[in-house]
């Protein structure tokens, strides 16, 4: 069987599929799971500046795609751990030097010698995104609770429907409590109500994101942060745990540190 | 615990009349068109050909007609709503229940 390939993308721009991708590739890295990333955002990449691995690169997909060196060659290994690995896109090329053909000859290499590729789509419903879901086991749709952003999930939804890929499950993505409270923010109730698909994972706004991608430190990595749990969440639910959505996502404080203590990923990177 | 008592309805009310309701509302109307996927045009004409079917059988009171796009529940509903004032003259066979 081989390792898993799962696929994150959104109709929406800039709802947070790079962070997603960085956060919980280093979460599953962190459970011990083989990993590599793809950046499939081609001549757009940022996957690499998040993950802090821009200055390592020397290949990258498109090299590979065309030939220019071995898959090997283009993967860079993480500075803290070794069992990650990126792919990064081109910068200067643009989304037709890549074909679904391409993406899937790349997966079937991969699969065998990991756990799981986790390939960050570009935003839109065109040649990017057919090329990113084209060997993709699983999909998950990132959102945000706003009307544009579940508008254009329900279109990608029904787009990976068509495409035999669907449904795919959904990453709710920048929610906050207080004002969800307060009647003005879509719930995740009301976004898995008017979407009908599964939701695998709840990621607070988050002081802390935008700090982590300034230094290239994907958030995971800070034990302060909910959104850092959250994604570790998502990654064990991708492993097959079965992980409880609620309180835990959506509060502060004692209990939040309770589960980091019994979950233990984080204490394998001190290691690391 | 708040998340909790929103669970148990106690903060609901809190909720009402929020910006949160319109967008849901908003989204439904929107989804609801962009799921049905026809143009205006190909909506017009579904319409007329329904009625045409309807007042073989039927006399419509054609400006009282009303066609909507509904979310109930998990299902998207084309909801029809078709006044009719009395049995057409010459549908005898079909049309025996009414009037
Ligand atoms: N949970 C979050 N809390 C705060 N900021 C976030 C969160 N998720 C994403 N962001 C910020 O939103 C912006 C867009 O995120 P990004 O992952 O690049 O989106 P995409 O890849 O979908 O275009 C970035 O500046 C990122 O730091
Ligand atoms: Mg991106």
């Amino acid at each position: 069987m081989g390792g898993k390939i799962v696929t994150i993308t959104s109709g929406k721009g800039g709802v947070g599929k790079t962070t997603a991708t960085a956060n919980i590739g280093v979460a599953l890295a962190q459970l011990g799971k083989r990993v590599v990333l793809i950046d499939a955002d081609i001549g757009l990449r940022n996957l690499d500046v998040v993950m802090g691995l821009e200055n390592r690169i020397v290949y990258n997909l498109v090299d590979v795609a065309e030939g220019r060196c071995k898959l090997r060659q283009a993967m860079i290994k993480h500075k803290l751990l070794p069992d990650l690995h990126l792919i990064p896109a081109s910068q200067t090329r643009d989304k037709s030097a890549v074909s679904q053909s391409d993406m899937i000859q790349v997966s079937d290499w991969l699969r065998p010698e990991v756990d799981f590729v986790l390939i960050d789509s570009p935003a839109g419903i065109e040649r990017g995104f057919r090329n990113a879901i084209a060997p993709a086991d699983e999909v998950l749709i990132v959102t945000n609770p706003e009307v544009s952003a579940v508008r254009d999930a329900d279109r990608i939804i029904g787009l990976l429907e068509a495409a035999g890929k669907g449904p795919g499950k959904l990453v709710l993505n920048r929610i906050r409590q207080d004002m969800v409270q307060k009647g003005e923010m879509l719930s995740a109730d009301d976004v898995t109500d008017i979407l009908a698909i599964k939701m695998i994972g709840i990621v607070p706004e988050d002081q802390f994101v935008v700090p982590a991608s300034n230094k290239g430190v994907p958030v995971v990595l800070n034990e302060e942060s909910r959104a850092g749990l959250a994604y570790h969440n998502i990654a064990r639910r991708l492993n097959g745990e079965n992980v409880p959505f609620l309180p835990l996502e959506e509060e502060d404080g004692f209990l939040r540190k309770l589960t980091r203590l019994f979950s233990g990923g984080n204490q394998l990177l001190k290691q690391g | 615990m708040a998340g909790l008592l929103e669970r148990l309805g106690l903060l609901k009310r809190a909720g009402r009349g929020g910006s949160a309701a319109s967008a849901k509302e908003r989204l439904h109307f929107v989804l609801l068109h962009d799921r049905i996927d026809l143009s205006p045009e190909e909506l017009d004409r579904m319409k007329k050909e329904i009625l045409e079917v309807i007042s073989r059988y039927v006399a419509v009171e054609s400006d009282r007609v009303d066609f909507a796009l509904e979310h109930r529940r998990r299902d998207n509903l084309i909801v029809a709503e078709v006044p009719f004032s009395k049995q057409k003259t010459g549908a005898g066979q079909v049309g025996r229940e009414t009037g």
